[in-house]
């Protein structure tokens, strides 16, 4: 193949890169409107497809009202940062509360909150978001509904994905 | 355009015959076969994988709690962030196959040989980091298979001997899977791996350079043809092939994310990647020890090949046993992993 | 040797110079293509704005002298009492940003930062701020105070 014959090959290819790119752009906004999370890697009850009973339906509606969701995040995913917490320096998640807590502490948590949010850095400064308690805020039955939600954001056994 | 060389001659005083030199340098034609351009394409690729790692780390977080949440945003919210993320993962695949068919072809035209040994030896390692490259990258994602297949793959290690142990804590910064493994994972992705590919490829193709295109024996052919522009087109076709194709392949077939990584609980089905296949397979065949020690022997035997290649052509001048050699484990690696991929 | 003639010379140059435009035209629009997507992905998503009710505490828990500070989940806001009613205003200064404090001896807001000073209106009394600090609505339900404000602005997408 003759010089200048590659040299058009190359420019020639190039257009057609030009076009590939062009329609990955068409893609783009097909893909990100869809709002696409698959199946297998929702692991909360917050939008997932299944219905909720009754219970953990009042548990999300206080869960979002209240703005547990502002700093626990949706789903209680966590990733709210909190400067200086020992906690990571994050808002805790709360999707795994089901296996490091009973039932009565969580209520108890709930209630009384966490007024000095414990330091990473003791000479640092204070956190600057604690814990609220909500027993002012909320009904017995109100927190226990509350309870029984972030108790069902456990994930299920799920498979690879593979 | 005349001008604008000779404004940056001025300011960089290279001495023009030796850049005309080297630019023209003669090529022997049969380096015009495509067959040749296996080496510069895991150079672009790296390039290619530079830049979207680059990019990845602009919305991905390193912590355990927020690795994968970073990994689904990137790929579900992020404006052509399933792009990006895509092209890096269809790079990182289509590096290894380039490599190894480079390796192939390095092999089966014996451009090894003295005094290219030490050449050779640049090369395998450069091999070996294109594989904890992809090691380490998986990992990151933080999904089942990414936290499952870094706790299979880094016990592994603890079986090699006398150095095992004290390497696994090293890699996991710690007796088990922790915070700190994760971290070490992405700091070795982004930071050690790079460094180490960037110097050995300099290393690599300056030794080309040096040495001359290594002569093939089956072609006696003399002429030779220049660098620039001749053979700088070439490799400039090879480069858009590749992009156009990756640009469509992950329009068609673009990146997902499995389930959530759960530490307790060890999905029913697990496998390494692809590329893992045949020693995954070699290891589900033998004990252990014979595992990890015909691995760690298949491993120095290929580092070591020029060496060995000479001495059997001492014991059996002629004999070609480097075909043998070189077909025998070529095959042996495709039909383990075939049987992996199909039987598993 | 025959001296090529000069309009042949000329049309070969030409045609070279063709070919040389086209390989430049395609290879910068390919490769600028790309670097176009690659930018556009490093310009964030910026998520609608919501405006969310943040419980923030009794009117109770305001103290005698009228002024509460409070770190609510959606940014820091002053609670006050006057006459009898509660007002809220954000605590973030107008100037550049930062949080600012009360002083009860003045009866002010300070911002550390750049000094400006605010009234128990929220009004600028000195400094560089261009605005009086922002009022926010409150509702009372049941006892319980809540602020109407935007959602935080820090998530991801």
């Amino acid at each position: 193949m003759s010089i200048n014959a590659q040299k058009y090959l190359v420019g020639i290819m190039g257009l057609i890169l030009v076009g590939s790119v062009i329609a990955t752009g068409y893609l783009d906004t097909q893909r990100r409107k869809k709002e696409n999370v698959p199946p297998s890697a929702k692991a909360s009850a917050s939008a997932s497809a299944a219905p909720l009973s009754r219970e953990l339906q009042r548990g999300l509606k206080i869960y979002q009202e209240l703005s547990c969701e502002t700093c626990h995040g949706p789903g209680g995913k966590g990733g709210v940062h909190n400067f200086n917490a020992q906690s990571g320096q994050e808002v805790p998640p709360l999707n795994k509360v089901a296996e490091g807590y009973t039932k009565p502490e969580l209520i108890e948590k709930i209630k009384v909150g966490v007024p000095d949010e414990p330091k990473l850095d003791p000479n640092g400064p204070a956190p600057p978001l604690h814990m609220p308690g909500f027993k002012d805020m909320l009904t017995d039955d109100q927190v226990n509904d509350l309870v029984a939600y972030l108790i069902s954001l456990k994930p299920k056994g799920e498979d690879s994905g593979f | 355009m005349k001008r604008v060389l000779r404004w940056i001659a001025e300011r960089v005083p290279v001495d023009q015959e030796l850049v005309r030199k080297a630019l023209r340098e003669p090529l022997p034609v049969h380096m015009k076969n495509w067959v040749f351009c296996l080496g510069g394409t895991p150079a672009l690729l790296f390039c290619i994988l530079a830049v979207t790692g680059i990019l990845l780390t602009f919305y991905y977080v390193p912590s355990p709690s927020h690795a994968y949440a970073s990994v689904s945003n990137i790929t579900f919210k992020v404006r052509m962030g399933w792009f990006i993320r895509g092209i890096h993962q269809g790079a990182s695949q289509l590096m290894i196959v380039t490599v190894l068919l480079h390796m192939i072809r390095v092999f089966f035209t014996r451009a090894y040989r003295n005094p290219r040994e030490l050449n050779w030896m640049f090369g395998v390692a450069l091999f070996m980091i294109t594989l904890t490259f992809a090691f380490t990258g998986y990992s990151l994602v933080y999904d089942q298979l990414s936290y499952w297949a870094t706790t299979i793959g880094t016990n592994m290690i603890a079986a090699v001997p006398v150095i095992g142990e004290p390497l696994l804590y090293l890699l996991r910064g710690g007796p088990d899977v922790n915070p700190n493994t994760l971290s070490r994972f992405y700091d070795f992705h982004i930071g050690v791996l790079p460094t180490m590919m960037t110097l050995l490829i300099v290393a690599h193709v300056l030794l080309v350079r040096l040495h001359g295109v290594a002569p093939l024996p089956s072609d006696p052919r003399r002429e030779t043809y220049p660098f620039f522009p001749d053979h700088m087109l070439r490799e400039m076709i090879v480069g858009l092939v590749i992009l156009i194709a990756l640009v469509n392949f992950v329009m068609f077939f673009p990146p997902t994310v499995g389930a959530p990584a759960t530490p307790g609980n060890t999905p029913g089905h697990i496998r390494p990647e692809w590329y893992f296949f045949p020693t995954y397979r070699w290891l589900k065949l033998t004990s252990l020890s014979v595992g990890i020690w015909g691995s760690m022997l298949f491993v120095a035997g290929l580092f070591l090949w020029p060496f060995i290649d000479a001495i059997l052509e001492k014991i059996a001048p002629r004999r070609h046993l480097w075909v043998i050699v070189g077909t025998s484990c070529f095959l042996m690696t495709i039909v383990f992993m075939l049987w992996e991929a199909i039987v598993g | 040797m025959e001296e090529p003639a000069s309009s042949e010379v000329a049309a070969g140059s030409r045609r070279d110079f063709i070919a040389n435009i086209v390989l430049g035209t395609g290879t910068v629009l390919g490769v600028g293509s790309l670097a176009y997507r690659f930018l556009e992905y490093l310009y964030p998503v910026i998520p609608a704005i919501r405006l969310v009710e943040v419980p923030a505490g009794k009117p109770e828990d305001i103290p005698a002298d009228g002024v509460r500070l409070v770190q609510l989940p959606a940014g820091p806001v002053i609670l006050e009492k006057a006459d009898n009613e509660v007002h809220a205003f954000s605590a973030v200064c107008t100037h550049l940003g930062c949080t600012v404090q009360w002083h009860p001896e003045d009866k002010r807001f300070v911002c550390p930062c750049h000094q400006g000073i605010y009234d128990l209106k929220g009004n600028v009394v000195s400094g560089p701020p261009p605005r009086p600090l922002e009022k926010l609505q409150v509702t009372l339900r049941d006892g319980q105070l809540f602020v109407l404000m935007n959602s935080p602005k820090g998530e991801q997408a």
